[in-house]
């Protein structure tokens, strides 16, 4: 039965580590912050497995997993506290920049850091937004009925593009 | 630049910063992870069982061979009042959200009912913690009070007693207003946000 939850969740933690992780950093000052945060929600992620009932897709549920934790973690200001997770077998490699041009790279600078000054709620959808999930999977993960969702996107949005374009 | 646009400009910080793990390493890790966690949560659940038995214990004695009425009656409100503290702490614990698997405003919903027990939990603490314990404290002296040593040592500790107990309060108090309050406004806040 472990043996089997294992392979679950090794296979579910490959297609998703990058939206994870990416989740995580929304949420984090710097990629070390990040990086502390993800290894924390791997651990919540594994350790709550045993509860996966398989009600909807397991990446969904992930997200539900991984958003709570950077809630708790966030709103307690536990830098450095209660964060005694420390996993070598993680590790965040930071590529040079040739795959990106250099305005690419200046947009999504630009774009990092206006997500980051959005306050905390919309931080959680736009997260989810941004990882190309669908509005009802959104709603499911978050508690809000999906039209709210989709009007709440439409707001959020207008308001990175006028921080974007304000950037750039 | 167009809507859609956001989404794969997201996307492409994958090629800046790449999530690598080892697979077999991982389980291990996260494995003596967990097990250090739970560790952790037993030795803390052990310590407060242990405190709770070792003042239990202590007052035994007090019932049996103390001749005074009176200290055996204390002796015996102080065991009750040692298992009624630890059952207190115990009755704000149950209001902490376990389940991650909520939905966001559902979690959200339970850190702030969690975060009101634990601030009605501190505020009343003079009340149920200190107020609760004077009274047995005098029983304590109450056979005694005409021996002038047993005055001077009861007046001692009864100040002590109280000052402990006010600066307990206070610092209650201050957690409260320090920890508490703030993080019950944000999540409010976010709750708000989310709703609107």
């Amino acid at each position: 039965m472990k043996k089997e939850q294992e392979t679950i969740f090794l296979n579910a933690l490959e297609q998703n580590q990058e939206k994870l992780f990416r989740i995580c950093s929304i949420y984090s000052k710097d990629s070390e912050d990040a990086k502390d945060l993800f290894q924390e929600v791997l651990v919540h992620v594994w350790r709550s497995m045993s509860a996966f009932k398989g009600n909807s897709a397991i990446g969904t549920w992930m997200y539900r997993v991984a958003l709570n934790v950077c809630l708790r973690f966030k709103s307690k200001h536990t830098k450095n506290q209660n964060r005694f997770i420390r996993l070598d077998s993680i590790t965040v490699a930071n590529f040079s920049t040739i795959e990106n041009s250099e305005e690419e790279n200046k947009k999504l600078h630009s774009l990092r850091k206006c997500v980051k000054e959005l306050n905390e709620g919309d931080k959680a959808i736009v997260a989810l937004y941004l990882e190309g999930i669908a509005y009802k999977e959104i709603s499911n993960i978050l508690g809000l009925s999906e039209n709210h969702v989709a009007v709440k996107i439409k707001r959020i949005k207008l308001k990175l593009l006028n921080c974007i374009n304000r950037r750039l | 630049m167009i809507e859609d646009e956001l989404i794969k400009i997201w996307q492409s910080s994958s090629n800046q910063e790449r999530v690598k793990f080892e697979k077999s390493k991982l389980m291990l890790e996260l494995d003596s992870s967990l097990e250090r966690f739970q560790r952790w949560l037993k030795n803390m659940e052990r310590i407060n069982v242990i405190s709770g038995w070792v003042t239990v214990l202590g007052f035994i004695p007090g019932i049996i061979w103390v001749p005074s009425i009176s200290m055996k009656i204390a002796s015996a409100l102080t065991m009750v009042w040692a298992i009624y503290i630890g059952t207190r702490g115990k009755s704000v614990k149950k209001f902490k959200p376990k389940d991650l698997e909520d939905t966001y405003l559902q979690y959200l919903e339970k850190t702030k009912s969690y975060l009101l027990a634990q601030k009605r939990f501190l505020e009343t603490s003079l009340n149920w913690r200190v107020l609760t314990i004077l009274p047995i404290f005098l029983l304590f002296f109450a056979d005694i009070l005409d021996k002038p040593l047993a005055r001077y040592i009861g007046g001692i500790s009864f100040f002590a007693l109280v000052g402990t107990g006010i600066y307990e309060y206070y610092r209650s108090i201050r957690r409260v207003k320090n920890k508490i309050n703030p993080r019950i406004a944000k999540i409010d806040e976010l709750i708000e946000k989310l709703k609107e």
